[in-house]
């Protein structure tokens, strides 16, 4: 019993693990970029677009394919680099899309004509918007490692990770029904737990975007 | 338009380039390394080689055994630079250097005897030198290699069969020389011949097979020239970059790989047999999804109290068919059944996205002013306008369905692209990796091409360039 119960507990860490850092990664280099687009001024779209192309090169399964050889062994970064990648590029392609958005809003207009300064109308108006956006897709980077890693032993790949999280206890033929239904759950229950608080935070809408 | 391509394609290319490096020196690590990845900064040639080896062959030992047996591989191209080494060895040294060399003799059909002794051998090596060396000059060497060329009788096969691996260089000349397809194959017969564990032509001797077997030649001659041949000037430098792995690699792709069988299949004939299977995977998923997410997406916009609750428990729902269908069916169709849903959350977040912009706005409301019903607004505006938004929206997805389909091809087994650059990322096969990470980003900079086409189809503005407008494009 002490066993089974330790084992779900190492599943479960790994899993928290495995997404968080996916989702940090993301997170920094969806912000990473779009401060560098801010940066650059008229070239940062094409930053944002380099960006999305190095994303877009191949399935992240191969992308972890190729950094696991690299590297020579297992390791949770073995996914979280290329899930990052994934998201980070999408986090940053709606971050810039969205500041563009805000800087040609009446409403940006209205507050440069009343002398307000740039960051003080980024940190006002736009920063909460960007929140919501960025909170959705880092739990999307989430649940996208789990479901890569889950992806990547129904493929043979066993080996990426060191250890095994929900989605790779999901698909393990050798895994017990009754432990891969747990997972099934477990992993069901922490994508709707932070999809919905994600959507939330989405729902507080910067004041320029259109009614929903 | 043409103006786009050019900055789209002047955009792409140092990225392909980059990333296929990065790709190739991933893939590489670990591999085999009998050559470096991208440069050699020392290239050796047949003089550096074979005194190398003529060198370690001296010594006792495995290290010894190994570079008899490359030496012997060498041929007659090691002649002219270890038999005036041989004098200058100590006599157990000289010895062991001169029977690496026996298998040389045999294969140069050389009257056996003294060539298989080891107290002769040296001096017999010695003898044969004097009288026969001026017959490898490469002068002597070409006309020599012309009349077999020419007529391929008995006595200038066994002329030709002597010269061994110093024919090679005058072999590739000849080559290029003629186009005689008889002359060819005699030609690529007799380098078969001498280059070991490589065959450039099997029996046919039609035209076809020559000229595959003279692009095989080619091939391995590109390659592996700075083996048999001493290097000066330019081809010294060009050997930094030609003596590599990823230039093997490249030839090997875009020539023939000479290790393969004649008459095997090429790496890009297999490759695109193999991307069609894959491309009809990719297809099933996508049509599996895209009706089930744009469904779900827009019936998330009609149904507003239960928007949220719909568009967030997808991929909740997603999970459970996943744990659901591959409990059931880990390697058959449940296996799609399960991955295809996993499509549908981000295609019905999208068709949500766009699918808002149009209901509930000022369109919906004037249509509703005008007496139109809700239904019918949906289904001749709504549902007309969502085709264009949805392909751009979607157009970012295209890593997603490239992933998902290819756990799908793993699951199902079906023999496409899948599996074999899983193989090839494992085995370090540089040239399916070169293959697979240029088609990737073929088919990326393709998505993205018409994601970009759609979207000025649908907003002329963005047509009119960044100057014009005095803002942002795409």
């Amino acid at each position: 019993m002490n066993g089974m119960l330790g084992a779900a507990l190492s599943t479960i860490a790994a899993t928290l693990a495995l997404g968080a850092e996916s989702a940090a990664l993301a997170l920094l280099v969806g912000v990473g970029v779009l401060v560098a687009a801010i940066a650059l001024g008229r070239r940062g779209e094409s930053v944002v677009a380099r960006v999305a192309e190095l994303a877009s090169i191949a399935p992240t399964l191969v992308l972890a394919a190729l950094v696991r050889a690299a590297l020579g062994r297992p390791s949770a970064w073995v996914l979280a680099g290329p899930v990052a990648l994934a998201f980070g590029a999408r986090l940053a392609r709606a971050l810039f899309a969205s500041w563009v958005e805000a800087q040609a809003s009446e409403l940006a207009v209205a507050t440069r004509a009343l002398g307000a300064s740039s960051a003080w109308f980024f940190r006002r108006h736009v920063a909460p918007g960007l929140v919501g956006l960025a909170a959705g897709s880092v739990a999307a980077a989430f649940v996208g490692a789990n479901v890569a890693h889950a992806a990547a032993v129904v493929a043979g790949l066993g080996d990426l990770v060191p250890s095994a999280s929900c989605g790779a206890v999901l698909v393990d033929a050798e895994s017990a029904p009754s432990a891969r239904l747990a997972a099934g759950l477990a992993l069901a229950a922490i994508a709707l737990v932070l999809l919905a608080r994600a959507d939330r935070a989405r729902a507080r809408r910067a004041p320029w975007g259109p009614a929903s | 338009m043409l103006g786009y391509f050019a900055r789209r394609l002047a955009f792409w290319l140092p990225t392909a380039v980059v990333l296929a490096l990065l790709a190739v020196a991933a893939v590489a690590r670990g591999g085999p390394a009998d050559a470096p990845i991208f440069v050699r900064l020392d290239p050796s040639d047949a003089k550096a080689r074979a005194v190398g080896l003529a060198s370690r062959a001296a010594l006792d030992g495995d290290d010894a055994d190994a570079a008899s047996r490359e030496l012997a591989e060498m041929g007659a191209a090691a002649l002219p630079f270890v038999v005036p080494m041989l004098d200058a060895l100590a006599p157990s040294a000289r010895a062991r250097v001169a029977l690496a060399l026996a298998p040389v003799a045999r294969r140069m059909a050389l009257e056996p005897g003294d060539f298989d002794d080891p107290s002769r051998a040296a001096s017999a090596w010695t003898r044969y030198w004097l009288e026969r060396g001026p017959d490898f000059r490469p002068a002597v060497v070409a006309r020599t290699l012309r009349r077999f060329a020419e007529r391929p009788t008995e006595a200038r096969l066994r002329q030709v069969r002597e010269l061994d691996t110093a024919a090679l260089a005058a072999i590739a000349d000849a080559l290029d020389a003629t186009a005689e397809p008889n002359e060819r194959f005699e030609l690529l017969a007799l380098a078969s011949r001498v280059v070991p564990s490589t065959r450039f032509v099997g029996e046919a001797r039609d035209a076809g097979a020559v000229a595959e077997g003279a692009r095989r030649f080619r091939a391995f001659w590109l390659t592996s020239r700075s083996k048999w041949v001493v290097l000066e000037g330019v081809p010294r430098v060009a050997a930094t970059l030609l003596d590599t792995r990823l230039a093997r690699a490249v030839v090997h792709v875009v020539l023939a790989d000479p290790s393969s069988p004649p008459g095997e299949r090429g790496k890009i004939a297999r490759f695109v047999a193999r991307a069609g299977r894959s491309a009809l995977v990719v297809a099933l998923v996508a049509a599996l999804a895209l009706p089930l997410g744009v469904a779900l997406g827009l019936a998330s916009i009609f149904v507003r109290s239960r928007r949220v609750a719909v568009v967030v428990a997808a991929p909740a729902l997603c999970f459970a068919a996943a744990g659901a269908a591959l409990a059931l069916d880990r390697r058959g169709p449940g296996l799609v059944l399960a991955l295809a849903p996993l499509l549908v959350a981000p295609i019905a977040w999208h068709a949500h996205a766009v699918g808002a912009d149009l209901v509930g706005g000022e369109l919906e409301r004037a249509a509703l002013a005008r007496g139109a019903s809700r239904l019918r607004f949906a289904r001749d505006v709504a549902l007309g306008s969502l085709p264009g938004p949805l392909a751009i929206a979607l157009a970012g997805e295209w890593p997603l369905v490239a992933g998902a389909a290819l756990v799908v091809e793993l699951g199902l087994g079906v023999d496409g692209l899948g599996r074999a650059t899983l193989d090839a990322i494992a085995s370090h096969d540089l040239e399916w990796t070169l293959l697979v990470t240029f088609a990737s980003l073929v088919a990326g900079l393709a998505v993205a091409t018409i994601g970009d086409l759609a979207a000025r189809a649908r907003d002329p503005r963005q047509a009119l360039g960044r100057r014009r407008l005095g803002g942002a494009s795409s």
